[in-house]
């Protein structure tokens, strides 16, 4: 993994500068849980120290939106 | 033969003949000059052979002079495998050869070269598969025999790495006319360059295989000192990631490039071409001669024959004969055609020709050629021998594709297209393949010792083999022989073998198709990719300095360092129990929770209450996952009604932070939750004379009615604003007392003084972990494990079912409704002798099985000899029915079953009439 996440704050970074917080909602029972757009939640560690929820296509990486968790949807 | 006077060369781009060096080879001393590479001082010296074979032994001589091929890895002080051809010599330097026994001209080895019949591809797997019981010998000959280099592994390996992080708008690889071009182009346009070349010096193949042209020349000038852009010499790509990520090093610096577009630039190659003994020294690429010569000022033979198929072939050999080099004859597969020369030319030309053998024994001494009538309808019309020591390969160059191919590029029309879902990648000049490569033709056919992959000693025959074995796919043909993976990674021999698979299976070379290409694209020396992980942050507490003059044995928590013990961990014990000791707690994580909405916070995050905790008063809380595993511990005082002061254990600090502000977050709570971890030093002031300590420094009512247990105060010590909680960790009459970082050694220089005619003595983590072990208090982590839940802990108590959520409610229930499986207990070890003496391995004892009926059922978590006690006690998971006080049970250590009954806990105090006083 080496693509890049906006931080609401910080702005494009690399992905090795945040924790992955698991997706949101959990993921589907085994069998069901195709590739796809989902939600998920990640962890500025070596920034600003908020979580946030991000849009990611996990068959390319690319981030479609981020936003801070708890606020408006990403 | 005797040599006709030729001129010196002059010295090489590259070189500063005004700076003379000298290094060792294999122990004789070589001289060179500043810049000339080791392999190149060693040719001028008369070194001819510079490594034996992978497999064979067979000799191997420079061949690429481009750190592409395998012919030339040596040790240079004490590194294995760095490719002499292009590393500069230095002065000192210690060079060996390797893979070579007793030594390079001689090597016994090459026996290896006269089985090759008995060596057949998948040799290993077929030989040595049986019997089974001589695997280890196998083994251990194989591994002397096989393998590149030695890893010395008495030397300390230089790990002086460094990692970059390059942001830029655009990155341009390779430095040759067409990354110049592109590096101009984008920095015109307002772009940031950054422009990687692996070569000393931007130029590219010019500098050696033709000339600067003034247009090539304004680019270098408008380059120079370019406000734009940046430009990294000696730099070496070899990674293409997702997210367009670059990985390059330069020396011993990785470069991690972050690029909004990538313009590939690397150029192109020639590669072996296919006869008997084509891995004879002697044999060079062209353009491998004309570095020699032009980077390093030396000439590779007196004598060429040049191998071509194209009309470029001609151009290399005109440069090669202004070497001063004899060229003896161009062989050309093509029939005879127009334009192949531009004016009269010194040499023969052989048309319609090919080698099929390179004549020699140790070095080359001519070649075979063997010409066709042009209409092909007799094969063998003519076969004659040339004399030369010199054969320059100048077939069709190929394009440099792997960066290119690792950023999804595919092969479409005799190109390298990139890959259209990536419009972050592109190409320029000829590393896309932009010649018609289809014209390059591949004279193959069975020969003997015809090589297709050198670094590995794969030939044309193994392939065939392995097709006829049933190995039919690229893929599947390039593990079984293993060619393409050796230190050159295919790009000596990618198109060699692309063909022979396309011959040995009946595919067209379009549908053989091509091998993976991944990182890395060249070889990197693992401390270089290690770069990054050599930064380990040291955190020390306030008082760190203190603790290191008082002789502190150091215990690594984390980041963090915290002493052990102050050398007698007994005595430390002991002072807490009979006068009272201090103990450096600012590790502790420390979280502030402010808000109307921080109860609801702590309420759903811990399974114990925290509403009806009164202002003023602290208690000791459980976190635990979702899953119901307990994830954290610490004591939390209630600061106000909105106000909460949380403590965690050392290693969860930051993960207990980041879990109140994700559910902070997801709930919506109206709280704040900060990390105040670093902001507070904190000591524990613990021992039944530790309020008479305390009140000298204190003119707050520090007495048992007025600051109870498990009471907080906000009073002042030695002058300082302080926190100071009732707690008791430990189990005797404790403070814990939390004031401003820059204020610690303050209060702790205090504490002592005040102290010093009651018997405290500063105690450390190991006094700590026996006094909390004699008090039955559990340490997450040590004692809990991704299995542990509260109930089965001994929390269960803890636990408030009566709250409608918190984290874990939901399975605690389903676990206590099913009932619990193992419990944590504690024990004493009932071997008299082992529990009265002060053994060393006692604490091995953690981690070790607890045994039933020979199978094991449980694990010891903690064990130390107790000096209060002067038993050996400890806590262990058991399963339920074996957990009742009394009960006798087995702990298997080294090989070994000691009995141990289990104990009510705590161990010491029960009543906790001391925490209380």
């Amino acid at each position: 993994m080496s693509f890049l996440l906006r931080c609401p704050n910080c702005g494009p970074r690399d992905v090795s500068e945040f924790r992955y917080g698991g997706q949101i909602p959990p993921p589907p029972p085994a069998g069901t849980n195709l590739p796809e757009v989902q939600e998920e939640r990640w962890y500025h560690r070596h920034g600003c120290r908020r979580w946030l929820t991000a849009r990611r296509d996990v068959r390319t990486n690319e981030v479609l939106a981020t936003a801070w968790l708890g606020e408006d949807a990403p | 033969m005797t040599a006709p006077h030729v001129a010196p060369l002059p010295p090489g781009c590259l070189t500063d003949p005004s700076r003379p060096i000298e290094f060792t080879f294999d122990g004789r001393p070589v001289r060179a000059i500043e810049g000339q590479s080791i392999a190149a001082a060693l040719y001028a010296a008369g070194v001819r052979i510079f490594s034996r074979s992978f497999k064979y032994h067979r000799p191997r001589g420079l061949f690429c002079v481009s750190g592409d091929c395998p012919n030339c890895l040596m040790q240079v002080d004490g590194r294995p495998n760095v490719a002499t051809c292009i590393e500069p010599a230095r002065q000192g330097q210690v060079v060996r050869s390797q893979n070579a026994w007793p030594g390079l001209r001689f090597d016994l080895l090459r026996v290896f070269d006269r089985l090759h019949a008995f060596l057949p591809v998948g040799f290993y797997y077929k030989r040595f598969h049986r019997p089974r019981w001589l695997w280890p010998v196998f083994e251990h000959v194989v591994r002397r025999i096989a393998g590149l280099g030695r890893v010395d592994i008495s030397r300390v390996p230089d790990l002086e790495t460094e990692l970059e992080h390059i942001h830029t708008e655009v990155c341009v690889v390779g430095g040759g006319p067409a990354g110049l071009a592109a590096a101009v182009e984008a920095a015109t346009a307002g772009a940031d360059v950054l422009l990687l070349e692996r070569q000393p010096r931007l130029g590219g193949h010019l500098l050696y295989d033709g000339t600067v042209t003034p247009e090539v020349q304004a680019l270098l000038e408008t380059l120079q000192g370019h406000p734009r852009v940046r430009v990294l010499t000696d730099t070496s790509a070899f990674g293409l990631y997702e997210g367009n990520m670059l990985a390059a090093f330069q020396g011993r610096r990785f470069l991690r490039i972050r690029a909004g577009h990538i313009i590939v630039c690397t150029g192109e190659r020639q590669q072996i071409e296919p006869f008997t003994n084509n891995d004879l020294p002697g044999i060079f690429l062209a353009r491998g001669v004309l570095r020699l010569a032009r980077l390093y000022g030396v000439r590779a033979g007196r004598r060429a024959v040049v191998l071509t198929d194209n009309d470029d072939g001609y151009r290399q050999a005109a440069e090669i004969a202004r070497l001063g080099i004899e060229v003896a004859a161009v062989v050309d597969w093509r029939p005879a055609g127009p334009t192949k020369t531009g004016g009269p030319t010194s040499w023969r030309t052989l048309e319609t020709s090919r080698i099929i053998k390179a004549l020699g024994g140790s070095h080359l001494q001519g070649v075979r050629v063997r010409q066709t009538s042009p209409d092909g309808i007799m094969p063998q019309l003519r076969e004659e021998d040339i004399e030369c020591d010199l054969l320059c390969i100048a077939t069709w160059l190929q394009p440099a594709s792997e960066l290119l191919r690792q950023g999804g590029a595919r092969y479409y029309r005799g190109v390298w297209q990139p890959d259209p879902a990536n419009s972050g990648v592109s190409a320029a000049g000829s590393a896309t393949g932009s010649r018609d490569s289809r014209e390059g033709l591949w004279p193959g056919g069975i020969m003997r010792k015809s090589f297709i992959c050198l670094c590995e000693d794969v030939t044309e025959k193994d392939v065939a083999q392995a097709a006829a074995e049933g190995f039919d796919h690229i893929e599947t043909l390039k593990r079984y022989t293993t060619a393409t993976m050796g230190p050159c990674q295919g790009r000596m021999c990618a198109r060699a073998f692309t063909a022979s698979c396309g011959l040995a299976t009946g595919w067209t070379p379009e549908s053989v198709g091509r091998t993976t290409a991944r990182p890395p694209a060249a070889p990197v020396e693992l401390a270089v990719l290690a770069a990054e992980r050599r930064h380990h942050p040291v955190r020390r507490t306030p008082m760190h300095h203190w603790h290191q003059s008082a002789g502190a044995r150091w215990l690594d928590a984390g980041q963090w360092k915290r002493p052990d013990s102050y050398g007698d961990p007994a005595a430390e014990v002991r002072a807490v129990r009979s006068a009272t000791g201090l103990i450096d707690v600012s590790t502790l994580g420390k979280v502030e929770v402010i808000g109307p909405d921080a109860v609801t916070l702590l309420e759903r995050v811990y399974v114990n209450a925290w509403a009806d905790l009164a202002p003023g008063r602290t208690r000791y809380g459980v976190m635990c996952t979702e899953e119901g595993i307990v994830f954290d511990d610490g004591v939390a005082a209630r600061l106000g009604p909105e106000h909460f002061y949380l403590t965690a254990t050392t290693g969860n600090a930051e993960s207990v932070f980041q879990w109140l502000e994700l559910w902070r977050a997801t709930w919506r709570l109206k709280a704040l939750v900060l990390n105040r971890t670093s902001a507070f030093a904190a000591m524990n002031l613990a021992g039944p004379r530790a309020r008479e300590v305390l009140a000298r420094l204190s003119d707050a009512d520090v007495t048992a009615g007025a600051f109870p247990y498990l009471a907080q105060r906000e009073i002042a010590v030695a002058g300082v604003p302080c926190r100071v909680l009732r707690v008791g960790f430990v189990g005797e009459l404790g403070y814990e007392i939390y004031c401003p970082s820059s204020y610690g050694q303050h209060v702790w220089n205090a504490i002592l003084a005040a102290g010093s005619d009651v018997g405290l003595r500063p105690f450390g983590v190991e006094a700590q972990r026996i006094l909390r072990l004699e008090k039955g208090h559990l340490i997450v982590g040590q004692d809990t494990d991704a299995l542990a839940s509260p109930l089965g802990a001994g929390l269960e108590r803890l636990v408030r079912f009566s709250k409608p959520q918190f984290h874990g409610r939901e399975q605690l229930l389903q676990l206590k409704a099913k009932g619990l499986r193992t419990r944590l207990v504690g024990f004493q070890l009932a071997d008299a002798e082992a529990a009265h003496g002060q053994r060393s391995w006692v604490r091995d004892l953690e981690g070790c099985q607890v045994v039933e009926q020979g199978r094991p059922v449980g694990r010891v978590t903690s064990a130390r000899h107790s000096p209060t006690l002067e038993q050996t006690i400890g806590l262990a998971w058991l399963p339920v029915a074996s957990s009742t006080p009394g009960r006798g049970f087995l702990i298997r250590h080294d090989g070994a079953d000691l009995s141990a009954v289990v104990v009510p806990l705590p161990f010491y105090d029960p009543e906790g009439k001391r925490l209380r006083s």
